[in-house]
């Protein structure tokens, strides 16, 4: 649910340990050293799980940024949007790379708990042990920075 | 007849349940742990006291805070650092939001479904969504209590040795007190529920440890004691509890002189049932658990207890710091030789921890003695014990209960494998 007073929430998830599971957390760090207006915090939401519902609660608009797996070429950039985001699970589709985040936001939908979702996902390389990412998930993050900022920005004074 | 039930489901970690029976007779039964050992001792050996705590918070997600609260107190133990009452009661509080979370988790994600004929909690009927919603905030007050007190709701990042690096704002106390008298009616909504469990019938007494020397319900002290009468000192562990090796785990078992035995949430009221709160007693009797409860099925109703018990505890904590008021501490310097015992009541029981330091105040000896690795041996006992009366049940159904049976122990399983003795055949060893 919309909350007229709430802020502009950016939830980043994954597990910098997996690689380029990490990449949320990559496009968290440049944010953060980008610096951000008021109206907009970002999270570390780690591996996910139900502490997202927690994460989002009481936001205005939840922006997702996560690892992803969807048969792209590693480093490609999917932007999901309203209710699709939250149905990505029940589509069935081998989507997120937390494989109970979908089930996580279906329920989070139905219990009336999400603001509105805008997610950020990113076609993973390689997500084998070990700290880094590859190339062109590294140039993937690096483009995000600033489209998930200049997309919060808008959400914070919708045109 | 063999029953084998691969990847045990709704508790942490990874096991195998494995029952054969001849004509009634329980010829095998195994709770195998596969998880893979983490050497969590041998990691710290070599290690600073400040990296300890932190280092071994890792060894559980659910239960970071018991872990990091006993490395704490076992280090200013052996390292001769005293603690102020505002750092007790912090630390007890920090505590309390570890049991709400994990005792919450557990009752409404874990056993719930089996006892409303569910695979799992998602897909709950939408009549009775409310559940969910309730489970959920409830939840949310632990994991925040948490974050205010140690700075995370998971591997806290605030108590250090001899106190802590940050405390928690007045105003944010307040908060945490509001939601915690708040959330009265939800537990009112969880006793509803859990009444109408029906709990599988098992008669089987066991021991019971604890800790004592608390002057209330058991949560730190610095004695163990059985319901079987004696009590120990904690820094005499080993003189009551012997881990051992078997061959179908990855995980040490514990026993007693006495044999297998109970820790955890049915251990606790068993020997401290006068000690809890005038709401907690109530709720226990309301559902029909008392100081000698035998069916190890009813360590969920203990939870609960239990979860009501910490609430009102927690409102009691913060009042008494907002009251003191809570200042800022200085770090204390600290510096080895030593060697000490620490013990807490983790959500699942009795967690021991000790080190011994070398005079630049590392660690060159550790061992961890973790509750599931301690109630093991007393699941397989239940398992035994409750076979033969099941075996008459369709095959579905009698796995449903020896998985319920595990389940309500709770058991953290990737806790339990920390550590495998590995002899060489050269002659070698290595812990």
């Amino acid at each position: 649910m919309s909350r007229p007073g709430g802020v502009v929430r950016i939830l980043c998830l994954g597990n910098p340990l997996r690689g380029d599971d990490g990449v949320g957390l990559r496009v968290l760090e440049g944010l953060v050293a980008a610096g951000l207006p008021a109206g907009i915090e970002v999270v570390d939401g780690g591996v996910g799980g139900l502490s997202v519902l927690d994460d989002l609660a009481g936001a205005r608009w939840g922006v997702l940024v996560d690892a992803g797996m969807f048969g792209s070429a590693p480093g490609t950039v999917r932007r999901v949007a309203g209710d699709a985001v939250a149905g990505l699970a029940a589509a069935g589709e081998p989507f997120w790379s937390h494989p109970d985040l979908g089930a996580v936001l279906a329920l989070g939908r139905e219990l009336g708990r999400l603001p509105p979702l805008v997610a950020y996902l990113v076609q993973v390389g390689s997500i084998g042990p070990g700290v880094g990412l590859t190339p062109p998930v590294a140039r993937a993050a690096a483009s995000l920075v600033p489209r998930v900022a200049a997309e919060a920005r808008s959400l914070v004074r919708p045109s | 007849m063999r029953l084998a039930i691969h990847h045990l489901t709704r508790i942490e970690g990874h096991a195998h349940l494995v029952v054969d029976a001849d004509r009634g007779e329980v010829t095998a039964c195994r709770l195998e742990i596969v998880e893979s050992p983490r050497f969590f001792e041998a990691i710290l050996v070599g290690r600073h006291h400040r990296d300890v705590a932190p280092l071994v918070s890792r060894i559980c997600g659910v239960c970071s805070n018991s872990h990091t609260l006993v490395s704490l107190a076992a280090t200013e133990a052996a390292l001769g650092v005293a603690v102020s009452e505002q750092t007790r009661d912090l630390r007890r509080l920090l505590a309390c939001g570890e049991i709400l979370q994990s005792h919450l988790l557990h009752l409404f994600f874990m056993a719930a479904p089996d006892y409303l004929d569910l695979d799992s909690i998602f897909p709950l009927d939408r009549r009775r969504r409310d559940l969910l919603t309730r489970a959920l905030r409830m939840k949310k007050v632990g994991n925040d209590l948490c974050r205010v007190v140690g700075g995370r709701p998971v591997h806290p990042v605030t108590p250090r040795v001899g106190g802590f690096s940050a405390v928690p704002e007045p105003a944010d106390l307040h908060g945490l007190r509001r939601r915690l008298v708040a959330m009265l009616p939800d537990l009112e909504a969880a006793v509803d529920l859990v009444g109408g469990f029906d709990f599988p019938r098992l008669d089987r007494p066991a021991e019971c440890l604890s800790l004592g020397g608390d002057d209330g319900y058991p949560l730190m002290g610095d004695r163990i004691v059985s319901s079987a009468g004696p009590e120990t000192p904690v820094g005499a562990y080993r003189e009551v509890i012997e881990e051992y090796l078997v061959d179908h785990a990855t995980a040490k078992f514990a026993r007693t002189p006495r044999g297998a035995y109970r820790v955890g949430p049915l251990a606790r009221t068993t020997n401290a049932f006068g000690a809890l709160t005038p709401m907690a007693a109530r709720v226990a009797d309301a559902l029909g658990l008392g100081p000698g409860a035998t069916n190890p099925y009813q360590t969920v109703v203990a939870r609960l207890v239990e979860t009501v018990h910490w609430v009102e505890e927690a409102i009691l904590l913060i009042d008494r710091l907002l009251i003191r008021g809570v200042v800022a501490e200085p770090p204390v310097e600290a510096s080895g030789p030593g060697r000490a015992v620490a013990a807490i009541e983790a959500p699942r029981g009795l967690l021991i921890h000790e080190y011994a330091y070398d005079d630049q105040g590392r660690v060159v000896a550790a061992d961890c003695v973790i509750p599931t690795a301690q109630n093991l041996a007393s699941v397989e006992a239940d398992l035994r014990a409750s076979v033969p009366g099941f075996l008459d049940l369709p095959r579905p159904e009698l796995a449903r209960r020896l998985e319920m049976l595990v389940r309500a122990y709770d058991p953290c399983v990737s806790c339990s494998t920390h550590l495998l003795s590995v002899s060489f055949e050269d002659g070698g060893g290595a812990g």
